[in-house]
């Protein structure tokens, strides 16, 4: 048996399977036209091979089963980041890519090992058994190494390095389908992780809701100095990462400290939150790429007033940020609202030993959040509103099969907005499988709490309707005029005079100087005696971790150049080297 | 119990609401030795907005159109959430003041993209401004919220404010009062008045609420200017709601006024503080917030002990 199908796999796969048909119909105009055309046989060879690796991923019922998929799902993702492979910064996002991806893999391949059954060929994954086997191993250590590796691949705060790389780099059909569903397969495992062990440790619960503090909060304010779209919905993601940690990690506290109310709202807040964002991030790097496609650049403050020449792709992009910034009329809103009731649920238990869970779940959802939706009303605003900045007079809609897979997106996230009740079923269902208890499928009033949320956002739609006929009504007999947006008296406001990004995020990130350092670079080519050109440069440095890691990174590079000798770079002394491992290994079982 | 009393407050809330701008103003005008407007200048005002035609910029589109009666619904729905005085809220269920909070910041987003959508870099000024506030008040907010919480032992506003009643005073009062004032500290920004904000700037350059609604006009502006009105109500009603004393019986017919009272009271005294300091540099402001959060999250310790 090396497939199997349980209500938790099941929750993961439904997103899977909707984006990905829509990223392929996306794909299939995103692909179809203009340069780079001749490679798209190897990009839908890849795309397809991703899918599969994904599906097989969250079916997978053995370790070695899963393994394979998941290292399949990291090369064919490989392949598709480095599919533009004439752009030097795509070659470097890939191989930074691969190399995140191949370190994560090899502590999983660890804990692997560590996991599996003397006697088994394949070791358990998908059995609840582990623990009847009788394998001593310290569940906090496996822990460590399950939260370190499939945290590399979700993307948490210190090893997130790889995402803000590969996703601009890749197509935008697949930067949505690697954002909205391949780090969560990270998520995943983390879950199934739980499962296996058959349970969990109140330190595992601190550990996670501390990443999620950082990705969350930390995540979003890189996303404000970035000058490229899809790198700001790539930090966003990380955010969107650190939201589902937190509610994780809340949920094994609220575990071991035995509230099962606050573990099953936490935990089906994460899940939520991420089915939600699957399609509303998915949603928004498919329109970032149409805008992208359309004006021949992804810096926002080059783009402007692109709405009324792009209306498919401003609307999306619109609907999208809605959702990222989590307002109530949009689906982003239920996942993050669970959440925050278990955390409320939580302070206000006399007792639990869960005040400063909760407290830092609370700080951390509200900050980042916040921070989202500054982020999100100044980007779309600066994108799509006012006037152009550049020369765009010219634009039309990129293709018309985009077009239909934005708006079905688009639908999908409508639906969702409504459907919050439906799913408590099978949250409750996903619970009872992580945490190995039949108690969260008789605990009523999941459904009770996510009513009032799509009457809300009901309400909210018929509320503004009214708002804008009661307006209507009252112009209906009287002069409406058109004139130039006031500027201080000034006449011919162009284009480049508007706020652009930039400056819109000025006073935020004053404020956070510390996390987000702007960096103006100006390089000189000294290809002659006269310098050749400049090449100026404006970008985000993340302060504490370019400190950090370069310095980190720095020290190793260094201790590990004294080997340097070993790798010649000639073939036959590598034959010598395989010949000596397999002589010493031949040796070592004579003895 | 009766659904009646808690609409009937909500209708006050509607109606009184800008009468609370003029009393501010008026305060003002005392402290300044000046006769003032008059205390509803305010209605006037939006009468007069409602009977005239429109003025739209070119550059705009659909957002612009869209900001103010969605921020206008957003808060009206917030309104239904707060319990007045002795009063319950007309709705409320776990968890309803995530959507509150939430609430709020949908008027904010719709507000930012209508000023974007004007081109103007004075709106885009105001509207970055208005981005950085929000993002350490809203983490307030939500920081007070968590402390009420947990010493009420409720998820709802309404089991804040109403059904504690009085209990919640038995928990810590010096904790309370920390909340209290910075819940206030809250209006002040949340509504852009002074030290934050200062509503009689006259430059476009300094202001922040003022020039996000520079190119609106006639009911657009109406329904700004009401909104604000109603905002200001919302987030008096949540320190006025602490401070109530429920001691007194609750079918005493006074309470609806006195609950109107004590909103009024923040009202003058918004008007006093006003008239007593500038506002503060925009760098300062920050500062002030994060003074503020701490403050909140010393009152979780110390309900914590």
């Amino acid at each position: 048996m090396f497939f199997l199908l349980d209500s938790l796999s099941a929750f993961f796969l439904v997103p899977l399977l909707v984006l990905s048909a829509l990223s392929a119909l996306y794909g299939w105009g995103y692909l179809r036209k203009g340069k780079g055309s001749e490679s798209a046989g190897r990009q839908w060879f890849f795309f397809n091979i991703l899918v599969a690796g994904m599906i097989a991923v969250l079916l997978a019922a053995d370790s070695l089963m899963f393994l394979v998929c998941w290292e399949i799902m990291a090369l064919s993702s490989f392949f598709l980041v480095v599919s533009r492979d004439e752009d030097k910064t795509a070659r470097q996002a890939g191989f930074i890519y691969l190399g995140a991806a191949h370190i994560g893999t090899a502590v999983l391949l660890l804990m692997f090992a560590l996991l599996s059954v003397p006697g088994v060929p394949s070791g358990f994954w998908n059995s609840a058994a582990f623990s009847a086997s009788g394998v001593q191993i310290s569940r906090a250590f496996l822990l460590t190494l399950g939260i370190f590796g499939f945290g590399m691949k979700a993307g948490f705060m210190p090893l997130h390095i790889w995402l803000p790389k590969a996703h601009p780099a890749a197509p935008s059909h697949v930067s949505a389908l690697m954002s909205g569903i391949m780090i969560k397969t990270g998520i995943y495992g983390i879950l199934r992780l739980f499962s296996v062990l058959g349970g969990v440790d109140a330190w595992c619960g601190g550990t996670l809701i501390l990443a999620g503090i950082c990705s969350g909060v930390i995540g979003m304010l890189l996303a404000l100095g970035q000058r490229d779209s899809k790198r700001v919905l790539a930090y966003s993601s990380i955010e969107n990462i650190g939201i589902i940690c937190m509610g994780i990690g809340l949920a094994v506290y609220a575990r071991v400290c035995g509230s099962t109310l606050v573990c099953l709202l936490a935990l089906s807040g994460a899940l939520l939150h991420l089915f939600n964002h699957a399609f509303f991030k998915g949603l928004l790097f498919m329109a970032a790429g149409a805008a992208a496609k359309s004006c021949g650049t992804r810096d926002p403050d080059a783009l402007g007033g692109c709405a009324k020449a792009l209306p498919a792709t401003s609307a999306s992009f619109f609907l999208g940020s809605a959702g990222a910034s989590g307002i109530p009329l949009l689906n982003g809103f239920a996942g993050k609202f669970l959440i925050y009731l278990a955390a409320f649920c939580g302070l206000s238990l006399k007792g639990s030993g869960l005040l400063f869970p909760c407290v830092g779940v609370i700080a951390g959802l509200s900050l980042s959040g916040c921070l989202s939706l500054a982020c999100f009303s100044g980007l779309s605003g600066v994108m799509f509103l006012g006037k152009p900045r550049g020369r765009q007079d010219v634009l039309s809609e990129y293709s018309t099969l985009m077009c239909a897979a934005m708006i079905a997106i688009c639908a999908v996230c409508l639906f969702l907005t409504f459907a919050g009740p439906l799913f408590s079923f099978p949250l409750a269902g996903a619970a009872a499988i992580v945490f190995q208890s039949a108690d969260f499928l008789v605990l009523p009033g999941l459904a009770d709490r996510l009513v009032p949320l799509s009457l809300a956002a009901a309400a909210g739609y018929i509320l503004a309707a009214l708002g804008i006929v009661f307006r209507r009504v009252l112009l209906r007999r009287r002069t409406v005029s058109a004139v130039e947006t006031w500027n201080c008296g000034y006449a011919n406001p162009g284009g480049r005079m508007q706020y652009t990004a930039a400056s819109f995020f000025y006073p935020l990130r004053k404020t956070f100087t510390f996390f987000n350092v702007r960096k103006n670079a100006v390089a000189v080519s000294k290809t002659a005696v006269f310098p050749a050109g400049y090449k100026g440069e404006a970008q985000s440095v993340p302060g504490i971790f370019k400190v950090f890691l370069s310095g980190i990174s720095a020290k190793l590079e260094e201790s590990l150049s004294r080997l340097r000798w070993l790798q010649q770079g000639r073939l036959h002394v590598y034959i010598m080297y395989i010949m000596a491992a397999l002589l010493i290994l031949l040796l070592w079982k004579i003895r | 119990m009766n659904i009646v009393y808690p609409l009937l407050n909500v209708l006050i809330a509607l109606l009184a609401a800008p009468l609370m701008a003029g009393i501010i103003n008026r305060v003002k005008a005392f402290f300044a030795g000046r006769k003032g407007p008059s205390l509803l200048q305010l209605y006037f005002d939006i009468g007069k907005l409602l009977r005239k035609g429109a003025v739209y910029s070119r550059t705009t589109g659909v957002f612009f159109r869209l900001g103010p009666p969605v921020g206008l619904a957003a808060v009206f729905m917030a309104l239904f959430f707060i319990p007045w005085g002795a009063y319950p809220a007309v709705l409320f269920f776990p968890g309803d003041l995530v959507l509150f909070v939430y609430l709020l910041g949908t008027q904010r987003f719709f507000m930012i993209l209508a000023a974007l959508d004007t081109g103007s870099s004075f709106e885009g000024m105001g509207a970055g401004r208005d981005a950085q506030f929000s993002v350490l008040s809203e983490a307030v907010l939500f920081l007070c919220l968590a402390v009420m919480s947990a010493a009420s032992g409720s998820v709802s506003l309404n089991g804040m404010l109403c059904s504690a009643g009085g209990k919640i005073w038995q928990v810590s009062p010096p904790v309370l009062i920390v909340v209290v004032f910075v819940l206030y500290i809250i209006l002040l920004v949340e509504n852009y008045r002074v030290p934050f904000d200062d509503p009689n700037t006259h430059l476009e350059l300094t202001m922040i609420h003022e020039v996000m609604a520079l190119d609106h006009g006639g009911a657009d502006l109406a329904m700004i200017n009401y909104a604000s009105a109603l905002k200001f109500w919302i987030l008096a009603a949540l320190p006025a709601g602490l401070l109530f004393p429920y001691a007194l019986n609750p079918d005493f017919p006074g309470n609806a006024l006195l609950f109107f009272g004590i909103i009024a009271a923040t009202a003058v005294l918004t008007g006093i503080v006003e008239s007593g300091m500038a506002r503060l540099r925009l760098l300062k402001v920050p500062q002030l917030l994060t003074a503020a959060a701490a403050l909140s999250l010393v009152a979780l310790i110390f309900l914590a002990k």
